[in-house]
């Protein structure tokens, strides 16, 4: 039923979750996965004028290198449990429309996402990109809650 | 994988291919289904015109059929499919509040539910019920399109 699943990875734990409840869900519904790592590179400051300066291409090298380490994991991961895998990466400042963009790209029918529980009022709202996904999705979206544990864990950080 | 399936339903079209999507979803992983939907509890003081005059009873009545009328595709779809159906009717101003009572006390581990629903305004991206059962949901919820 749905055949191309894309993985978006942060490197987070609530990723490292929907990671692994995708390629068992791949696995049960004989899907293969798109593994897919946004780099997300700050925004540059609007004066130079007392403000740091990051070196832009040197920016990019970093999150490239940390997006395809993050991909390639994840869609080795899938691989290792018998599920088609490929790794794609891509760096921008809105996370949410690359996911979006690279599904329709790779012609996926489904997005796996998961979504922060944490710490008080911000309880109240769900995960923002997983929300923005949501929002711009024109496919199926799976939403991945957080574990007890997690919320625990993250209560008290 | 996943066994029960929770699918809510509020009659819409949305709704309506959010059910489609879970039955033969459910189809293939052999799990088995829970049509639901929410109607609203009688109160005396009310813009909503099913209730301006009616009686307690008559509403009870009322609400029970008309949730009838909005689940039979769902277990008429199952049928088709050959999947397991149960319905469940819940009396609740709080669509969100019931979809999650349902699923737990039903042990349901999946939700399937349309990205919006009847009151889906255009400019909305994702309807209000569905937003809030995102927040409060402890299993994951497929929200279809």
């Amino acid at each position: 039923m749905y055949t191309r699943i894309l993985v978006p990875t942060d490197g987070s734990g609530v990723s490292a979750l929907a990671e692994r409840a995708a390629i068992d869900f791949a696995r049960a519904c004989g899907a293969s996965i798109v593994a897919l790592a946004v780099g997300q590179p700050y925004p540059p400051p609007a004066s130079t004028e007392g403000a740091m300066v990051i070196d832009a291409a040197l920016e990019t090298e970093a999150l490239q290198a940390w997006a395809t380490r993050n991909a390639t994991r994840v869609a080795g991961a899938a691989q290792a449990a018998g599920v088609a895998a490929t790794a794609v990466t891509d760096i921008a400042y809105a996370p949410a429309d690359a996911i979006v963009e690279q599904a329709r790209r790779h012609g996926c029918d489904l997005i796996f996402i998961g979504s922060h529980g944490r710490r008080g009022l911000s309880r109240l709202l769900a995960g923002s990109v997983a929300q923005d996904v949501l929002a711009a999705a024109t496919v199926a979206v799976m939403v991945l809650r957080p574990q007890p544990q997690q919320l625990r864990a993250e209560d008290d950080t | 994988m996943y066994k029960r399936i929770l699918l809510p339903t509020d009659g819409s079209d949305a709704s309506a291919r959010a059910v489609q999507a879970g039955v033969d979803f459910a189809r293939e992983l052999g799990a088995e289904v829970v049509g639901m939907t929410a109607t609203p509890p009688f109160h005396v003081f009310s813009t909503d015109t099913r209730m301006l005059e009616d009686t307690p009873e008559l509403h009870a009545a009322s609400a029970a059929a008309s949730a009838r009328r909005t689940m039979d595709p769902v277990a008429a779809a199952a049928r088709a499919a050959g999947v397991p159906c149960r319905l469940e009717h819940a009396v609740s101003d709080q669509p969100w509040q019931a979809i999650i009572d349902c699923a737990q006390r039903l042990g349901c581990d999946l939700i399937v539910m349309a990205a919006h629903g009847r009151r889906g305004l255009a400019g909305l991206l994702l309807g209000s019920e569905t937003q809030k059962v995102l927040v409060h949901s402890t299993i994951p919820v497929l929200v279809q399109r």
